[in-house]
């Protein structure tokens, strides 16, 4: 554009703009002067300037931050795949939203999807906002209308409240808009499509109306269209009642202060549909539902809704006060009886509205009957067709089938007393050709349904696999193994045996339970273990003080000479990919392995069996990495962990080996990947990967090819998983499963030869995740089984055990207060950290923080402050009421050990690293008033607290596989050893209120090669 | 001093200015863990009120990374457009490193609730922004320093105002048109 151009476009748009709207169409006439090019851009800058509301208004800081928020929400959302929900099954997140996560799901019941919505469990905690939800829902529930879709169940699932509905394929209104972009509406077409969405919806409503239900939510996204035949369901009937009655402060851009009686976080575009009425916070009626529909009629006739503004404020004031702009103003060809039922519905008093649905519906009819009358004379009166938009709406066999459907159905459910049959056969009597369009349109409707049917069982591509059913083998027993592999003819698993830092290299013959010794023990440490296809030799990564860098080896599979395979793995300093591994081609003379070079660009490299003719696949550069490749069995594809270490994720990725163009295989996230193999038959692969959740570890998820769908098949909470290998058959994996099993232990005054067990577990760690003595010398502890990270309570005797918390979720770290009246502890089971509190008895659960993530509570003395750290971002420590409320910040960065307050409450213990000390530093924050360094025998310390007296800091100090406690005096002295156990290692310990009895959690961390065999059973 | 504190960004930025590309490889990372932070108060919509609060954490996040108080130098003009402009850069990077991730996976999710993503229509897609922008600064490049200084700078009008030595009632003439263009400019396509 001529800049003189530009600056006529710039007065004329300012000068408009200065006008009154009505104004501004006679000043641009004489402005432009005849100029039709000038005078339309001005026209689209203005009505741009309409539109445009919230767009830009809010820095791009702020937008980038909600997409990132948006995308880790459905990453978490995308977690909950694969689990169970009473009996629902998820099979995959359809949406999510501030109201919930929706996701597909079958109902292992009645054998059929459902759309599941799982409410935030949040809403939970309001008892009586949710018994007022649940009557409306129950009540909508009842409603039984073709426009609204079908409620089954209102349910509650441990703190999970959800709602099981009939599931639709399609998409909503909003969705709709978005895919349509910004067409001119007003063509016949388009206007009928907007006639048929009105009607159904009125209708809907006026049928919730008369069962006395108000929406109170009308809007895009609450309107969905199913995608075979466009037909409307309105989602969501009495939902809004769960937020009602919140107080919001809405923002306001530092302006004005609004309290809005609405749902909380609204944020721009919602309140777009509000009625005046909402809007002053004024008790609704089923007239509010008029309103926004009329805002949903306007949005879809001029592209955009009626009152648009910057901010939710200006929004506000323009419901209450402003006409909204002309229909005419945006789509010329919408019919004036339309606007006047446009500007009824969106008439502010509402007395002055119309007054029920109905009448909405019947005015709605006769438009729709009238246009098509009219287009019909247009028709028969131009019999060429001159106007193909006409002609097309009235000879359309589709569109007079949507219509005689919607007829037909009306009659239908108007006419209880007949059945179906009945019903059809005296229709056809009296309108042979209507009833006829009727019954092919449900011949078409029922083999739609056939086919969505079967598409949906088709696409279900994922191989019935699980775990559960499987067969375990424990095949070690010295719980020192860390890597293992199983030979491709499934009779070996070479493993990797760690004694004391001292790592050798194993070969068992699984039929007579042999061990031979490939490799003789050294200081070395194994990355990864691979059998070559033919089975003769394995090859490892070595990482050593003697090697420059990792070194790949080969070595027969009968143990002779290990040679050194000469490719470069240079895996240095790379986060998201610790360790390394090669892949072969299914012929064995190739195999893949990743390398990262030079910190900037990680590759693919694919080489020869000897290591020679080295060629790069794949190159990723800098912040992505890529590692653990997987070769695929038919040859043509490598299957690899694509990590970001900004967005500190990874996924799947595959590539192709003939050219190496990659494309990502997975839409799932996870934190962290390790190894991955391929199902025999390429329909996918098993990944060792920990989900995006804080507290989540490495467990064995199946990953479909080439669907991508992820589903977790272990969710194990006191075991994780290393390393994984598949038989070329698939019938096999071997792993290493890894966990600790612990028990508790009292001492008495801390001697050891008096101490004994009081509980006994297999496969659980008992108060591994916390110790805490009740004042009436009770025991309050954390334990990890598979099933679940509970809080538990014994007597010191190790009589009246008993669980306090049950929600699937990880409940640790019980603290006692000392009055003995409450715990308070870790929980996750909102899907973030939080601290809790609850009572002696488990009762009364109350959620006291509610930040990004909050761990290792402490109680401060007297009993009135927890102390905590946050979890992400800077960990620092923080306190808050032990009622609640807002919490202060204490201190500023400290390390990621618990902290200790001191019994005077005037100090806090604490770890600092580089080097490894202990920290005490004054309860108000500051630096440290002093540092001690720990025994350099100590290559970690745990479980920091003060002794009984306060002076002195005791640890956990543990070498060569033992634990001890140690006390390190204030005075400076040399730390003791308090606790003198000569075997196993301790997890957590605590001192009874007098101090004369300590309690321990003692066990051992064991990792063994497990053999899971006969997993494809259903197939 | 801890990493992170405005005086430290501050540095780092005059240090960009000179030319010192290792300074924004230690820009970025501050940028994210604010993004990082502020996202994660999104997440957790259950709060009434926190529309304010996030508002507040945005303003904290932008004072932060572009505090005028900790610019002791005479230019404070100078200061805030280079701010603004390293903003833009960081941000759209970080939202075209996010497309590029997001490839081919979770990008067909409906938003049931458009509370939550900013709806399409409204919202502002910050890549396609950014091009936008380029082509509005070639044709007016005063408009598009408006843009880049309020929208990727998280300026004021007054603070826009000074870094440009001009009015705030000319500063909020140049955002309507240049909102209104850039609108349509996206709308168009």
């Amino acid at each position: 554009m001529k800049p003189e151009r530009w600056q006529q476009l710039d007065t004329l748009f300012h000068s408009a703009m200065e006008r009154k709207p009505a104004e501004r169409a006679a000043f641009l006439d004489e402005a432009c002067a005849g100029d039709e090019e000038l005078r339309k851009q001005v026209e689209a800058l203005l009505i741009a300037n309409d539109r445009a509301g919230s767009f830009i208004e809010k820095p791009a800081l702020e937008l980038e931050a909600k997409s990132l928020a948006g995308e880790k929400r459905n990453a978490e959302a995308e977690s909950m795949v694969g689990k169970t929900i009473g009996h629902y099954r998820l099979i995959s997140l359809l949406g999510s939203g501030g109201m919930g996560e929706v996701y597909l799901a079958q109902d292992t019941v009645l054998s059929r999807q459902v759309a599941l919505k799982l409410l935030p469990e949040y809403f939970a905690r309001d008892r009586d906002r949710l018994r007022r939800f649940q009557q409306e829902a129950r009540a909508a529930s009842a409603l039984n209308h073709p426009n609204i879709l079908t409620i089954f169940e209102i349910g509650q699932f441990d703190d999970r409240h959800y709602i099981a509905t009939e599931f639709i394929d399609g998409t909503t209104l909003r969705q709709h808009f978005f895919d349509e972009g910004k067409q001119t509406s007003g063509t016949p077409s388009q206007l009928r499509k907007v006639l048929d969405i009105a009607i159904q919806t009125a209708d809907a409503l006026a049928a919730a109306h008369e069962a006395r239900i108000v929406h109170r939510d009308v809007k895009p996204e609450n309107i969905m269209l199913r995608r075979r035949d466009g037909y409307v369901k309105v989602l969501d009937f009495g939902l809004a009642k769960l937020t009602e009655g919140e107080a919001l402060v809405v923002d306001t851009e530092g302006s004005t202060m609004m309290q809005v009686k609405t749902s909380p976080g609204l944020v721009m575009g919602t309140v777009s549909y509000m009625s005046p009425e909402q809007a002053r916070a004024e008790k609704v009626d089923a007239r509010t539902d008029i309103w926004s529909l009329g805002v949903v009629m306007y949005e879809m006739l001029a592209g955009s809704a009626p009152f648009e503004r910057a901010t939710p404020s200006e929004v506000i004031a323009l419901i209450l006060e402003r006409e909204p702009p002309p229909l005419a103003r945006y789509a010329r060809d919408v019919p004036a009886e339309l606007e006047r039922i446009v500007s009824k519905a969106l008439t502010k008093d509402r007395e002055e509205r119309y007054q029920t649905a109905k009448d909405l519906l019947v005015d709605l009819r006769r438009l729709r009957q009238r246009l098509e009358v009219e287009a019909e004379i247009e028709r028969t009166a131009e019999p060429q067709g001159k106007s193909g938009e006409a002609k097309a709406v009235a000879t359309s066999p589709k569109q007079n089938a949507t219509v005689t459907a919607q007829a037909g159905l009306e009659t239908l459910s108007a006419a209880p007393s007949t059945s179906s049959a009945e019903y059809l056969t005296g229709e056809i009597r009296r309108h042979r050709r209507r009833a006829f369009l009727l019954l092919t349109l449900l011949i078409l409707a029922l083999a739609a349904g056939g086919y969505g049917i079967y598409r949906l069982a088709g696409r279900r591509d994922m191989p019935a696999i699980s775990l559960q059913s499987a067969q375990w083998t424990r095949l070690t027993s010295s719980g020192k193994v860390t890597r293992a592999a199983i030979s491709p003819d499934g009779n070996f698993v070479a493993h990797v045996v760690d004694d004391g830092g001292q790592q050798s290299l194993r070969v068992r013959q699984i039929a007579t339970q042999s061990n031979i010794e490939v490799v003789a023990p050294a200081t070395v440490t194994y990355q990864s273990l691979t059998f070559t296809p033919d089975g003769n030799h394995i090859y490892y990564i070595l990482n050593s003080k003697d090697l420059p860098q990792s070194s790949l080896y080969q070595v027969s599979t009968l143990g002779n000479d290990p040679k050194r395979v000469p490719v470069n793995l240079d895996t240095e300093a790379v986060d998201l990919v610790r360790g390394a591994n090669v892949s072969f081609s299914p012929d064995g003379k190739r195999f893949v392995f990743s390398r990262v070079d030079g910190g900037k660009e990680a590759s693919l490299v694919i080489a020869n069996a000897d290591g020679s003719g080295e060629q790069k696949l794949v190159t990723h550069r800098s912040p992505e990495v890529c590692g653990w490749p997987a070769w695929s069995p038919d040859g043509k594809t490598i299957a690899y962990a694509l990590g970001n270490s900004d967005s500190n994720n990874m996924t799947v990725f595959v590539a192709r080996v003939s050219d190496g163009a990659f494309k990502p295989l997975a839409s799932q996230r996870w934190l962290r990947i390790q190894r991955m193999a391929w199902l025999a038959d390429g329909s996918g692969l098993l990944v060792l990967a920990t989900a995006a959740q804080t507290t989540s570890s490495f467990q064995i998820w199946h990953l479909s090819h080439p669907g991508g769908e992820a589903l977790r098949l272990t969710n194990d909470l006191n075991y994780y998983y290393v390393d994984l290998s598949l038989r070329p058959n698939s019938g096999a994996l071997a792993t290493v499963q890894s966990g600790r099993e612990a028990n508790i232990w009292i001492a008495p005054e801390g001697d050891t030869t008096r101490a004994r067990q009081i509980t006994s577990g297999a496969g659980r760690t008992e108060g591994g995740s916390g110790i805490s003595w009740t004042p009436d010398g009770r025991i309050v502890y954390g334990s990890m089984t598979a099933d679940g990270q509970d809080i538990w309570i014994i007597n010191a005797d190790g009589k009246n055990q008993r669980q306090l918390t049950a929600n699937s979720r990880v409940n640790r770290g019980p603290v006692v207060t000392p009055d003995g009246r409450y715990i308070f502890f870790l929980s996750d089971r909102t899907g973030i950290p939080h601290i809790w509190r609850m009572d002696l008895d488990g009762g009364n659960q109350k959620q006291l923080t509610n930040g990004a993530g909050e761990q290792h509570p402490d109680c401060s003395p007297d009993g009135r402050w927890v102390i905590y750290q946050t979890v992400f971002g800077e960990e620092t420590i923080w306190r808050v009421s032990a009622e609640g409320g807002e919490p202060v910040k204490l201190t500023g960065e400290v390390s990621f050990q618990p902290a200790a307050v001191s019994p005077d409450s005037k100090l806090i213990a604490h770890c600092i690293d580089k080097p490894l000390r202990i920290a005490i530093t004054p309860f108000e924050g500051g630096a440290p008033l002093k540092a001690f360094d720990v025994p350099p025998t100590l290559l970690r310390i745990d479980g920091v607290r003060w002794t009984p007296d306060g002076r002195a800091v005791a640890f956990i100090g543990t070498q060569d596989g033992v634990s001890k406690i140690w006390a390190q005096p204030l005075d400076g002295g040399a730390p003791k050893q308090l606790v003198d156990f000569k075997s196993d290692l301790i997890f957590w310990f605590g001192w009874s209120r007098d101090g004369k009895q300590l309690a321990l959690s003692r066990g051992t961390l064991t990792s063994d090669v497990v053999l899971i065999s006969d997993f494809r059973s259903q197939q | 001093m801890t990493a992170g504190s405005p005086h430290e960004v501050t540095q780092l930025l005059l240090d960009w200015s000179s030319g010192n590309q290792a300074a924004l490889d230690r820009l970025m990372p501050l940028v994210d863990r604010e993004l990082h932070r502020v996202a994660h108060h999104y997440m957790r919509r259950e709060n009434p009120g926190h529309t304010l609060q996030t508002t507040a954490l945005v303003n904290e996040a932008y004072l932060k990374l572009i505090d005028q108080k900790h610019v002791h130098w005479k230019n404070r003009a100078h200061f805030f457009a280079l701010a603004a402009q390293l903003m833009r850069r960081i941000l759209v990077d970080h939202a075209r490193r996010r497309r590029y991730a997001k490839r081919g996976g979770g990008a067909h999710k409906i938003s049931l609730d458009d509370a939550m993503i900013v709806s399409p229509k409204r919202g502002a897609d910050l890549i396609a922004l950014d091009e936008a922008l380029d082509k509005l600064t070639a044709i007016d490049p005063r408009k598009g320093k408006v843009v880049e200084l309020r929208f990727f700078g998280g300026l004021n009008v007054e603070e826009t105002a000074e870094a440009l030595q001009i009015s705030s009632v000319t500063v909020m003439r140049e955002w309507s048109m240049a909102k209104a263009w850039l609108y349509n400019s996206l709308n168009e396509t």
